[in-house]
């Protein structure tokens, strides 16, 4: 009887402390890292989530790269130091200027599979960074779990934006945004022998971690997902 | 004047001390590294554990231990003295710029710190006390107004402020001994036989008939045992580099100990620079090997830095990327001392990396990929597309780089545009050629039909080299195919030797 008695007075006390979950106060909205392109930012409710894995993926030709250097170059206008961990080295340079990349401020490195990881670790584990670009190209990386963790609890602790480029979501249930790009329409011109002059792409996001689900038939905005054109930056510049 | 003095009591065994801290609350007692194996070896200072326990200075090492057989002989080494003192020497350069040395004692004027210490020259005393516990040493503090009671006074208490005018009744319960290596053995004896016991003893006695007895050398005994020392006080500029050694008992075959000895070394090398207000610019280190013969070398530091774990981090890259010849059997660290960079922070601007971690950082990548792989891209002036240029990576703060650039970076370049992403070194690849032209590609990884092909563009050039045999001529046509996988992928065909090559594809 005494141990009851005991038993509800603890049970009282505990229940004066917990909160149910329809009362917990909402978890902040994440800060956002523009990605430099008004319809992507249009899709991501913002840009890129800071402090949390961000992942582009798509498959050859779908325009992820160019979104990606155009979210370190739109990073750099913020005066955010930036890295880029490149598999295998597919940067180029004359083309990353077109995009509005400032060359000198950029870390680049050039990693093998087995070490992207490692030199993404360190340097997200160095602080400081704004955007940590990780471009695994078109290799399927088999990447432990607890492998991600790590790089999720590095880039939370710095407030560091890790984005993630790859074919395929890499890093699963951890990341705090996945977008995906598909290929709608690969534009020649015609006139006077076939010239590649547009390539268009549709971003859909298909994973927002810190405000809700999100899933592909679910548009981001009234008018459907917008459609992103991209030109070859040589020819804009013959234009 | 007002001088302080700072004394190291029992030097030896502080500096044995410094060197191997968790031996400070056993009962240690010193002896000559070359004795140290003997049982007859005789001890030198002994720690108060020690003499608790019944050891006294000068015991052989036998009697010692049948008395506390948990007596730990610590050798000294031909490096721990000088450190010490060197260390001494920092902790005082943290106070003034001006220093007068003594062998295990420094001088140095007090001036106006009494403005940063208004409790008075006891806080004074007690804050230079506290500093020297951080780089190992407990030292006795005496200020006075001249530098004879000042030593004085500082080998017979661990803290003594004497306010001016009463130096005199300060020194007057000291015994004679105080006066150490001042007084020589005969004065010592003459003192002895008078019945000179103290200093109050000596300055009763009258001036003239001292000096008459005892000559120059008792005339300013007996002025300083009556506060009225006359010694000048001579400040020595302080030393370019900051120094530690170690001389190991065995030789060092792997980087595992020898890093873990230099660690130590590393710390107290920077609590010593912290004293003095300043940061490491950058490591020499100079192993000496078994049997003979010196390994030197310097790691550069991007940045002044105290953290003494990232200079190890690089100094640990530098001896894996070029591990010593032989074993090491002892080390000296030299720091190059510097200002410690001030880095104005903005409010409206990220902070960005802190460039000496980043310095580490980046040789810890270099370390894991290779330095020709990290730095910053740079556009090469040529016309083959596949050449990949790196300039070595640069550790200033953002904010600096941010604001030289700011004016190119904050005009944005029109949205939309379309990179490349190149094969290096472009892939060699079968192309079916039919009579409109390329019509299909055949790799090892790829087998596509092409829908439409854009080209060829001509590119040639470097005719104006001179030909090598290893690099033909750049004569190419470049090829936009869109293949049957979605991609459009970029070629060229060498027209030299015919063949077709994979530089990228569109993304």
């Amino acid at each position: 009887m005494a141990l009851r008695d005991a038993a509800a007075v603890v049970d009282a006390e505990l229940r004066a402390h917990l909160v149910p979950a329809s009362q917990l106060a909402r978890r902040a909205p994440p800060a956002k890292l523009s990605s430099g392109s008004r319809a992507l930012d249009q899709v991501l409710r913002g840009g890129w989530v800071r402090g949390g894995i961000n992942e582009l993926c798509g498959p050859r030709s779908s325009g992820r790269t160019s979104l990606l250097y155009g979210s370190l170059a739109a990073a750099m206008r913020q005066e955010e130091a930036v890295a880029l961990v490149d598999l295998h080295g597919a940067l180029d340079a004359q083309a990353a200027l077109h995009l509005g990349l400032d060359l000198a401020r950029l870390l680049w490195v050039r990693v093998e599979p087995d070490q992207a990881l490692k030199a993404a670790d360190l340097l997200l584990s160095a602080g400081g960074y704004g955007l940590l670009a990780l471009d695994l190209g078109t290799k399927a990386l088999r990447v432990p779990t607890a492998a991600w963790q790590r790089l999720q609890r590095a880039a939370e602790k710095h407030r560091t934006a890790l984005l993630v480029s790859a074919t395929a979501s890499a890093a699963g249930f951890l990341a705090a945004t996945s977008v995906q790009l598909r290929r709608r329409q690969v534009r020649f011109e015609r006139e006077g022998g076939p010239l590649f002059t547009a390539l268009e792409v549709q971003p859909s996001l298909v994973r927002q971690r810190f405000e809700g689900a999100v899933g592909d038939a679910q548009p981001a905005n009234e008018n459907g997902p917008p459609l992103l054109s991209l030109v070859p930056f040589h020819v804009r510049r013959l234009a | 004047m007002r001088l302080a003095c700072l004394f190291v009591p029992r030097l030896g065994l502080q500096a044995v001390l410094r060197r191997e801290p968790p031996l400070r609350e056993k009962p240690v007692a010193i002896v000559e590294a070359t004795q140290a194996r003997k049982a007859r070896a005789p001890l030198g200072p002994c720690t108060d554990a020690a003499v608790r326990a019944g050891v006294r200075p000068g015991m052989t090492a036998a009697q010692a231990r049948a008395i506390c057989p948990d007596l730990v002989l610590a050798p000294t080494t031909v490096a721990d003295i000088p450190a010490a003192e060197a260390a001494l020497l920092d902790v005082s350069f943290g106070f003034a710029d001006r220093i007068e040395r003594e062998p295990g004692r420094t001088f140095f004027e007090i001036g106006d710190l009494t403005h940063l210490y208004p409790e008075g020259e006891g806080a004074l005393a007690q804050a230079l006390r506290t500093r020297a516990a951080h780089v190992g040493l407990d030292v006795n503090v005496a200020i006075a107004g001249s530098k004879g009671v000042a030593r004085a006074l500082s080998r017979a208490r661990p803290l003594a402020v004497v306010p001016a005018g009463d130096e005199a009744k300060a020194l007057a319960t000291l015994s004679c001994r105080v006066l150490g290596e001042a007084v020589d053995a005969n004065t010592r004896g003459i003192l002895e036989r008078w019945g000179v016991r103290t200093l109050g003893d000596l300055a009763a006695l009258p001036a003239e008939d001292v000096t008459l007895r005892l000559g120059s050398a008792g005339h300013a005994l007996h002025r300083l045992a009556r506060g009225d020392g006359q010694e000048a006080f001579c400040p020595q500029p302080p030393a370019d580099a900051v120094e530690e050694s170690l001389e190991s008992d065995y030789p060092l075959h792997e980087l595992e100990p020898l890093s873990f000895v230099l660690r130590g070394l590393l710390e107290r090398l920077m609590a010593r620079l912290a004293c003095r207000g300043l940061a490491c610019a950058g490591i020499t280190l100079r192993l000496a090997l078994e049997p003979r013969g010196f390994d030197l070398r310097n790691v550069p530091l991007a940045a002044p830095t105290r953290e003494s774990a990232s200079i190890l981090q690089l100094v640990r890259l530098d001896l894996s990327r070029r591990p010593p010849e032989s074993p090491v059997v002892g080390m000296t660290v030299v720091a190059l001392p510097a200002r410690v960079r001030a880095t104005q922070l903005d409010f409206l601007r990220p902070a960005g990396p802190r460039p000496d971690r980043l310095a580490t950082t980046v040789a810890r990548i270099a370390a894991l990929v290779g330095a020709e792989n990290v730095g910053h891209p740079v556009p090469t002036t040529t016309w083959r597309e596949e050449t990949a240029g790196m300039a070595p990576p640069r550790y200033e703060s953002s904010t600096a780089a941010a604001s030289s650039a700011f004016v190119v970076a904050s005009v944005a370049p029109p949205e939309g545009q379309l990179t490349i992403r190149r094969f290096r070194p472009p892939q060699e690849v079968e192309v079916i050629w039919d009579r409109d032209g390329p019509s299909a590609l055949r790799h090892p990884t790829l087998a596509v039909r092409i829908l439409v092909a854009a080209g060829p563009y001509r590119v040639e050039g470097e005719w104006w080299q001179p030909a090598a045999a290893e690099t033909p001529p750049l004569s190419r046509d470049y090829w936009d195919v869109h293949a049957s996988d979605g991609a459009i992928y970029r070629l060229h065909q060498e027209r030299c030797s015919g063949a077709w090559y994979l530089d990228g594809y569109y993304d």
